[in-house]
């Protein structure tokens, strides 16, 4: 065993519990803790598990024989009531061993990276006890044994982005985005929970993933489509997918490592993830896979399209993100499940060192995060500019870095990998929306590299004076990031026995295999990639000639020739306008109505007031009755007394 | 030959009516509470003759119960009638009204 003396049961339940013990330390006692002594719960605690992480995976993969292996603990029984039957229990097969190795292993990173960009923040203690209760949580929805452990997780990280976007609550807007990201995810666990009690009664009262696979073979497809939108409405909540992306673009408010570990690497990726956990019940819905498919690629395009024009670099790389999901989810509407994970993968790596990188260059100018007030930064940022090429370069796609080779094959599965039942065209429009999007991939990360390092410096002269230098923290991530970047992609290369990844995930998918079918030959393949790799080039090509020093001739000129779409795609499709006309103003007139109309006038006035005026009321008249004479009350009791003999009797 | 028991019902019935008259009509509580143990007795007497005529001693045990009862009434209205008349000087009903609502 590799683990030496501690069980493999126990290793499970600490790889999860510990980060929650980090939590509790520094959420409780973080304040009386000088920094070394909260880094030391905060990342300790995080890389323990992380190495416990790296046991399991290898002692998963001296595993013996084929087939999906497991190792599972249960904590104790959760709920049991009648014939439901919930227990609060981990398992950790070669799914979940490849999230929770990014889980922890990006967590760590970006803790240890977190302790140079926090460091001059009051409340730092505060901060480390967020993030580990996110790690935690996270950590409970890849393990989750059943569906509901997964829901938990589901909402715990829900809860720790809200915590953390909010983290500088005193400035309103940066608390209002933390609402915001609440309230729409609200709108899509709603869906989940929907999706998810109607499995409870599909099975009988268990969510654990084998009795949702028994029970499949038994339900109508009709029931069967609905449950799996149901749920696919929680992954576009938890995943930023249109039209349940809005929150993510304003998550950027939250410190810049959050961003990076939240909403880029891993929770965003919860429905990528979600849904390949249950691709066995996805892979039946046809209907579902080709809406997943359709969204994601609109969302891949549409979101990439805005992130052309911003000037905020945090926000450039919030719609890369939405729109690299959006990738995700388009394999995903295919069918190529493990290829969706391997993007997952890859993304975590070069989106994670891309936002590090943007947070190491807002740390250096202060705050400032107008990519417009850059540029020059090479000189003075050496580590942070290669690391952040080398991201770009791979997001880009271009070969041989960790982006190709996943977007490569999401484009491949695109075009040719097709569910028995599948819907004409699907394909051709998937594999035209991917490619459009990675166009505009190519083009906006490579403006945005030439905006931050290139060209002459447009800022403030003297942020560049007191210029910070990221700690050794901060590089030591940016650079393992980088290199990951860089070499990520080789576990994934196509054909055979080099594609390792997929070898290591076919165990799960392998029920799927036989719903879908190749449509194309490989020698395909290798025409798309040139395509791709030529598409990516001239993408980028064309954001070298237009920002190589700062913002050249052509973007301003076509800026100036087609002022609307450059306003419109500057303001997200005026989104968040058209929101506040169709649902918050109707929402804030509704609540405004409640306020006056029904709590004002009817349950303040009617009910409450109105209750006590019909008591004193009838209090008025029937005081009168009290005369307070004895023999009033006397007369009374006779002629009551009479009258009831009278009837008694008579 | 015995008195039939209508005769006795009816002294009672008497008896009872006079009490509340008494009740109804006078001021003075002392005279209040006399029309009370006119009332009392009436139904006494009530028990008494029914007692008689069944044959039983249930009714006796009855007017003694109502006899016993009388008495302790008797000793905490007179106390409560010395402590009004001692607060405001005056034995008359009409004088005490504190519980008008």
């Amino acid at each position: 065993m590799v683990l030496g003396s501690i069980h493999i049961d126990t290793a499970l339940a600490l790889v999860v519990l510990l980060p929650l013990m980090g939590a509790i330390m520094n959420g409780l006692f973080g304040r009386f803790f000088s920094r070394r002594v909260v880094n030391f719960f905060a990342i300790g605690s995080v890389l323990v598990s992380f190495l416990l992480t790296i046991g399991l995976f290898l002692s998963l993969r001296s595993a013996p024989g084929e087939g999906v292996h497991t190792i599972s603990t249960t904590l104790f029984t959760w709920i049991h009531i009648g014939s439901l039957h919930i227990p609060a229990s981990f398992q950790m097969d070669q799914l979940s061993a490849v999230m929770t190795l990014i889980v922890t292993g990006v967590g760590f990173l970006i803790h240890v990276y977190s302790t140079g960009y926090m460091s001059d923040d009051p409340s730092y203690s505060r901060y480390f006890c967020y993030l580990n209760l996110f790690m935690f949580s996270m950590l409970i929805l890849v393990l989750g044994g059943n569906l509901a452990v997964l829901f938990v997780g589901w909402e715990g990280v829900g809860l720790c982005s809200y915590l953390l976007i909010g983290f500088w609550f005193s400035d309103e807007a940066k608390a209002a985005a933390g609402q915001k990201a609440f309230v729409t995810n609200r709108v899509g666990d709603l869906g989940f929970l929907i999706g998810m009690l109607m499995l409870l009664q599909m099975t009988q009262g268990s969510l654990d993933f084998d009795a949702i696979e028994n029970s499949i073979g038994l339900k109508q497809q009709d029931t069967l489509n609905f449950v799996t939108l149901m749920l696919f409405v929680g992954a576009m909540g938890k995943s930023a997918q249109i039209p349940l992306y809005i929150w993510l673009p304003d998550a950027m408010a939250g410190p810049t490592p959050v961003s990076a570990l939240i909403h880029a690497a891993t929770m965003v990726t919860a429905g990528v993830y979600m849904v390949a956990r249950l691709s066995f019940m996805f892979a039946v819905t046809p209907l579902t896979l080709a809406v997943i498919a359709i969204v994601g690629g609109l969302t891949a395009i549409f979101a990439a399209s805005i992130a052309l024009t911003q000037r905020d670099i945090k926000k450039v790389l919030a719609y890369s993100t939405v729109s690299q999901l959006g990738f995700m989810f388009l394999a995903l509407g295919v069918g190529a499940f493990s290829t969706a994970i391997f993007h997952l993968t890859t993304h975590a790596f070069f989106k994670a060192c891309l936002f590090l990188g943007a947070g190491a260059v807002i740390h250096a100018l202060h705050g400032e995060q107008d990519g417009f007030k850059m540029g020059g930064l090479k000189k003075h940022l050496p580590v942070t500019r290669w690391t952040f090429l080398l991201a770009t370069l791979a997001i880009a796609g271009l070969p041989p870095l960790a982006g190709f080779f996943s977007k490569d094959e999401i484009l491949w599965n695109a075009l040719s990998h097709h569910h028995v039942q599948g819907y004409p065209m699907l394909q051709q429009v998937a594999l035209i929306l991917g490619m459009v999007a990675a166009l505009f991939t190519a083009f906006y990360m490579m403006r945005l590299y030439l905006l931050i390092f290139h060209g002459s410096y447009r800022g403030d002269d003297h942020a560049l004076e007191h210029l910070h230098k990221p700690s050794n923290g901060m590089k030591f991530a940016l650079i393992i990031l980088g290199v990951l970047s860089l070499c990520g992609g080789f576990m994934g290369i196509p054909h055979g026995d080099l594609n390792i990844f997929a070898a290591w995930l076919a165990p799960m998918f392998s029920e799927t295999t036989s719903l879908f079918k190749r449509t194309h030959p490989h020698s395909v393949e290798y025409a798309l990639m040139a395509v791709s790799t030529g598409v990516a080039l001239v993408g980028v090509g064309i954001a070298y000639i237009s920002y190589k020093d700062g913002v050249g001739n052509l973007p301003k000129s076509l800026g100036q020739r087609l002022p609307g779409v450059h306003a419109l795609l500057l303001q997200a499709y005026k989104v968040d306008a058209l929101l506040d006309l169709l649902i918050k103003r109707p929402f804030r007139g509704f609540a405004r109505f409640c306020h006056r109309v029904i709590d004002a006038i009817l349950i303040d006035g009617v009910i409450v007031t109105g209750t006590a005026r019909v008591v004193a009321g009838f209090g008025a008249v029937f005081r009168r009755i009290q005369t307070g004479d004895v023999q009033h009350y006397a007369l009374l009791i006779v002629l009551g007394m009479t009258t009831l003999l009278y009837l008694a009797f008579i | 030959m015995s008195i039939p028991i209508s005769w006795y019902l009816l002294v009672a019935i008497i008896l009872f009516g006079i009490g509340i008259l008494a009740i109804l009509t006078r001021r003075n509580v002392i005279v209040l509470f006399m029309g009370i143990e006119l009332m009392l007795n009436g139904c006494n007497l009530t028990f008494l003759a029914f007692s008689r005529s069944f044959g039983n001693s249930v009714g006796h045990v009855s007017a003694f119960l109502v006899i016993a009862i009388a008495a302790a009434e008797a000793a905490i209205g007179l106390a409560i009638t010395l402590a009004v008349f001692r607060h405001k000087g005056s034995v008359d009903v009409n004088e005490v009204r504190s519980l008008r609502g």
